[in-house]
C-alpha cells in the first residue's frame, strides 16, 4: 500500500463516517448500539468483497459495454448482497423502527462503500485527488442511503405485516436499485451525482427519521399506558369485566380452564414485559443509562416462553386481538435481550 | 388529578399528588409541578400515597423534573406509592433514577442526605 494511498484514503472515507456518527446522533432513543453498528460496517465490507466476485463473474458473461452494465445489472448485485443482513434483521425483529432500520443500512452502506472507495483509490491512484474525493464521498453516501432506504421501506411494510413473506422487500430493493441506477447514470460527472446525493438522500433519511422519532413516541405513550391498564385491571381483578376480558371468557368454548389461566398469565408477563421495555426508552430518551438486567426480568422473559409452549400456537392466535401483534410489540422485547 | 405544596421545612418541599397521573392527569399539574420545583432547584419529597395510577405520562414527567432539579442542585424523591404504582416505578426502572422510599420520614432522610 502506498504512501499516496495512505494519505489519500481518510480524506474519501470521513465524510461518510461523519454521516453515520450525524445519523447516531439523531437516534434519540439509542436503538442501535456500538457493538452492532461495528458489526454491520464489517458485513457491509463482506458485502462489498462478495460484491467484487459476483460481478466479476456477472460481467464475464454480459454483452455490452462496462458503462451498460454498472447501469442495469450491478445495481441489483450490489443492492441485493446489502440487503441480505438487512432481511435477517428486520425478519427476526433486531430492528423494529425506521429509524434503527435505517442506522442499520446505512452502516451496511458504509462498509461497503469503504472497501469500495479502497478498491477505487489503489486501482486509479493517478487520478485527480478533487476527483477521488467527490466520487468517493458520493459513492459512499449513495451506498449508505440506498441501503438505508431499503431498510426503512422493508421495516415499515414488516411493521405492518409481522408475518409477512420475503415478498415485502422487493418495494425496498427497486426503490434502492432505482436510486443507484440514476446515481451510476451521473457518474459520468462525479461532482454532478454527488450534488444530486448529497441533495436527496439525506434530506429523505432526515424526515423519515424525524417522523420516525414521533411516532415511537406516541408509540410509547399510547401503549405504555394500555399495558399499565392491563396491569391495573388484572392486579385489581377489573380484567374480567372488561372488554378483553370477556373476550378471553368467550374462548371457553374452545380452550380448557387451564389454558385459559396460562393466557392471563401471558398477557399479564407481557405487559410487564412491554412496560419494562417502554421504561428503558423512556430512560434513554433522557439520555440514561441502561438498568442491568435484572433476576426478576430473566424469570419473567423465561416464563414467558414456558406460557407460549403451554398456550400453544393456536392459542396465541386466539390472543391476538388483545396483543395488538404488530412488529414494534414483537420488537419492544428484543430491548429485553430476548 | 391535583396537588398541594406544603414546606416541610429545612428548605425542602413537601408536594402531595392526589389522582390518577395518566396523560389528563398530567397535564392537569406538570406545569404548575415544574414551575414550584425546578426554576428554585429545590429539594422536594413527592408523596404518591393518593395516586391511584401512573401512566407513561407519569414517568416522563418524573423524569424530566428528576433531571433538571439535578442539573440545579435540586433533588427528588418519591414515597409512599400504593403497590401498583410502587410496581411500576420498579418495572419501569424509574426507581433507578429517582429515589423512590416507602414513607415520609425515610424520604426526608435521603432528601436531605
Amino acid at each position: 500500500m502506498s504512501i499516496e494511498l495512505l494519505t489519500r484514503a481518510p480524506i474519501a472515507l470521513l465524510p461518510v463516517l461523519l454521516f453515520l456518527v450525524g445519523l447516531v446522533q439523531l437516534d434519540g432513543y439509542k436503538l442501535v448500539r456500538m457493538r452492532m453498528m461495528l458489526l454491520l460496517v464489517a458485513t457491509g465490507a463482506l458485502a462489498a468483497g462478495a460484491s467484487y466476485v459476483l460481478n466479476n463473474l456477472a460481467f464475464a458473461h454480459f454483452h455490452g459495454s462496462i458503462v451498460t452494465y454498472s447501469r442495469y445489472v450491478s445495481p441489483w448485485i450490489e443492492e441485493s448482497l446489502k440487503a441480505l443482513l438487512l432481511v435477517f434483521l428486520i425478519r427476526t425483529r433486531r430492528v423494529g423502527l425506521p429509524v434503527d432500520a435505517g442506522i442499520a443500512g446505512f452502516a451496511i452502506g458504509t462498509g461497503f462503500a469503504v472497501v469500495e472507495n479502497l478498491y477505487y483509490l489503489a486501482a486509479r491512484p493517478h487520478t485527480v485527488l478533487a476527483v477521488q474525493v467527490i466520487r468517493g464521498f458520493g459513492t459512499a453516501i449513495m451506498h449508505g442511503g440506498t441501503a438505508a432506504i431499503l431498510a426503512m421501506i422493508s421495516n415499515t411494510l414488516y411493521e405492518r405485516r409481522p408475518s409477512g413473506g420475503l415478498h415485502l422487500l422487493l418495494p425496498g430493493l427497486l426503490a434502492a436499485v432505482a436510486l443507484h441506477t440514476g446515481y451510476n447514470y451521473l457518474l459520468v460527472r462525479p461532482a454532478l451525482a454527488t450534488l444530486a446525493t448529497l441533495l436527496v438522500l439525506p434530506f429523505v433519511i432526515y424526515l423519515v427519521f424525524d417522523h420516525s422519532d414521533r411516532i415511537l413516541r406516541d408509540w410509547i405513550e399510547a401503549d405504555l399506558d394500555t399495558d399499565m391498564k392491563r396491569l391495573e385491571a388484572i392486579s385489581t381483578g377489573t380484567f374480567l369485566d372488561s372488554p378483553s376480558g370477556r373476550y378471553l371468557q368467550a374462548l371457553r368454548e374452545r380452550f380448557k380452564g387451564e389454558q385459559l389461566v396460562d393466557m392471563l398469565c401471558y398477557l399479564r408477563v407481557h405487559a410487564e414485559l412491554a412496560v419494562r421495555a417502554k421504561g428503558l426508552l423512556l430512560l434513554r430518551e433522557s439520555g440514561m443509562p441502561d438498568p442491568p438486567l435484572d433476576d426478576e426480568a430473566r424469570g419473567r422473559l423465561a416464563e414467558l416462553g414456558q406460557l407460549e409452549r403451554a398456550i400453544g400456537q393456536t392459542g396465541l392466535l386466539a390472543l391476538r386481538p388483545l396483543m395488538m401483534a404488530t412488529g414494534k410489540e414483537i420488537w419492544q422485547l428484543t430491548l429485553l435481550g430476548r | 388529578m391535583h396537588l398541594q405544596v406544603a414546606d416541610a421545612g429545612n428548605g425542602v418541599l413537601n408536594v402531595l399528588l392526589i389522582g390518577r397521573l395518566d396523560t389528563p392527569g398530567v397535564d392537569r399539574i406538570e406545569t404548575q409541578l415544574t414551575a414550584q420545583l425546578v426554576p428554585r432547584g429545590v429539594r422536594a419529597m413527592i408523596d404518591l400515597s393518593q395516586v391511584t395510577f401512573m401512566g407513561s405520562g407519569g414517568i416522563r414527567m418524573f423524569i424530566t423534573i428528576a433531571r433538571a432539579l439535578g442539573r440545579k442542585g435540586g433533588k427528588l424523591v418519591l414515597y409512599g406509592a400504593q403497590p401498583l404504582v410502587a410496581d411500576v416505578l420498579q418495572t419501569t426502572s424509574l426507581n433507578d433514577i429517582v429515589p423512590v422510599r416507602s414513607d415520609a420520614s425515610a424520604a426526608a432522610a435521603t432528601v436531605r442526605g
